[in-house]
């Protein structure tokens, strides 16, 4: 029954309804919030502990909640929060890596002779490739819909500096993928 | 060619649906003027798109976090369930991570089966690409059978062999007449910029400049489908005569009526029913490639009913100065001035 109720209403319930209504949410969303974490923080173990910390502080303040937004925007946003937060936290640790990666020769004849789900692999690696600031500004703008001025805040970073390293990421992955750029054109045409 | 940095910025920005300054806007429409621009533009358009799947490569599992998550719920019970209603009785570790895995096994099980049969209808193709050199089109004749006649300076690529899978298919720059061979079981797709058109044997025109962003179908003979790239499923069924367009900003798809004026590159004629001037000057500018414009507002109500086979610029022209009243002023381009309605 949960699951035939809209996101709104679901989230209405929760309050009062409670664990039938949290779990609809839950497998509703989950994936989403996973890898809306995944993509800021690239580790499958660390995206699920924080995906499930994002749920759960929504069990947390299920009583007193306010959306302004939709519920999914909602979700997201705190995902997005989390993980920055995760990040904030655990900056000492990542490497300060900012020189990009480099890449193969491209053999002729190579474009269109890949796999759909190859090509799909790799453009993931690829943007996963990135050095972290250069990635971060990229995933922020290209799935975030944050303007420059946002993530120049939430990354502490001048919008110049944003401006640099969202041109730096686009030419990387123009460059990396420009042997495939017909398959590209034809595989994700279709999906 | 690269793209020059507060470009790559313009297009990025306008990509993720923020909003452009002026200034921004004006440099970036200067820049996209130029056709190799354009298609530079195109090319970053795709590896954009193509990121819009990642993560593909991770699937997290809902069913066994959300075990998890009640665990976190109800930290101390950790034996069975007592009160809670809604909770699913929790089986010991050992036991569940058994069953995880056998839900694992099959689903790779599954999975391997699917690539299978993909691969099977996927062999490698080459891409052919023909490109009509301006000052003339070019009739591109495709192993199906299908004709298609490229208008000058447009490209078409195609894979090769070409109907070795289950989709027929060519892409499009430019613009083309295509009479397509019929092929039940076998539909043919067009991709023009963000446009995907889909048939099964018929003839229509497709044209899709670089620089206009909306890409219109207009069909002779047959159905055609049309829909936007990103969705594929939902689209409109084109009737001949019938034009849609497909336009870049929302994806918008409508129908209208069209006088087939599309396909007067191919065929030098140029026929109108009860059409308002506008859309005949319109017609006119597009065919003889001149800039025509009507200065008078009185004449946009206008009708006009005719029909122009191989004629000149000036007998068009001149035909209108008749019917109108109106003078023509020739300078860089084309102005029709006074004139009314009256016949």
């Amino acid at each position: 029954m949960p699951h035939e109720l809209s996101d709104a209403e679901l989230f209405q319930r929760l309050a009062q309804a409670g664990e039938s209504v949290m779990e609809a949410i839950f497998h509703r969303h989950y994936s989403m919030v996973c890898k809306t974490v995944y993509r800021i923080v690239p580790e499958p173990e660390t995206a699920e502990d924080l995906a499930q910390e994002v749920f759960l502080e929504l069990w947390r303040r299920r009583e007193s909640l306010q959306i302004s937004t939709s519920p999914v925007a909602y979700l997201r946003r705190a995902a997005v929060n989390k993980a920055l937060n995760y990040l904030r936290d655990h900056k000492i640790a990542r490497a300060d890596d900012t020189e990009l990666p480099l890449l193969p020769d491209a053999q002729p004849g190579m474009q269109s002779q890949l796999e759909a789900v190859e090509l799909q692999r790799l453009v993931d690696q690829y943007i996963e490739e990135l050095p972290e600031k250069c990635r971060l500004v990229f995933i922020l703008s290209r799935f975030e819909s944050l303007s420059h001025a946002e993530i120049a805040e939430q990354l502490q970073i001048s919008v110049k500096t944003v401006e640099n390293q969202m041109t730096k990421a686009l030419r990387f992955l123009r460059q990396a993928l420009a042997p495939y750029l017909s398959a590209l054109f034809f595989i994700f045409a279709h999906l | 060619m690269t793209i020059p940095d507060h470009i790559m910025l313009a297009l990025s920005r306008r990509w993720a649906g923020e909003t452009l300054e002026q200034e921004q806007r004006q440099a970036l429409e200067q820049w996209l003027a130029l056709p190799a621009h354009a298609q530079q533009a195109q090319y970053l358009q795709r590896v954009w798109d193509a990121a819009s799947a990642y993560p593909s490569h991770y699937t997290p599992n809902s069913q066994a976090a959300w075990q998890n998550f009640q665990f976190r719920l109800h930290p101390s019970d950790t034996t069975a369930t007592t009160n809670t209603t809604s909770a699913p009785i929790r089986t010991l570790p050992g036991r569940r991570r058994l069953w995880w895995m056998a839900i694992a096994a099959s689903l790779m099980l599954m999975l391997s089966a699917l690539y299978y049969w993909w691969l099977k209808d996927n062999e490698p193709q080459q891409i052919r690409m023909v490109a009509a050199a301006s000052g003339g089109s070019l009739e591109v004749a495709l192993p199906d059978g299908s004709l298609i006649v490229l208008q000058n300076g447009s490209e078409l690529s195609y894979p090769e062999p070409f109907d070795k899978s289950k989709v027929r298919w060519a892409e499009l720059r430019g613009e083309a007449y295509f009479k397509v061979a019929h092929h039940l079981k076998k539909p043919f797709r067009v991709l023009a910029a963000h446009a995907y058109i889909e048939v099964l044997g018929t003839s229509f025109n497709v044209r899709a400049p670089e620089a206009a962003g909306s890409v219109e179908v207009t069909v002779e003979n047959g159905k055609v489908k049309l829909a936007a790239q990103n969705n594929p499923h939902d689209a409109i069924v084109l009737q001949p005569g019938q034009q849609g367009i497909s336009t870049a900003a929302g994806g918008m798809i409508q129908a209208n009526d069209a006088e087939l004026n599309a396909l007067s590159w191919m065929t030098s004629k140029l026929s109108f029913r009860n059409a308002p001037l506008p859309q005949v000057v319109e017609a006119v500018s597009r065919h003889y490639r001149v800039d025509v414009s009507l200065e008078s507002e009185s004449l946009n109500q206008c009708t006009y009913t005719g029909v122009f086979q191989k004629a000149t610029l000036d007998e068009v022209l001149q035909t209108l100065q008749i019917t109108y009243g109106l003078r023509v002023v020739r300078s860089d381009k084309i102005v029709l001035r006074g004139g009314s309605c009256r016949k």
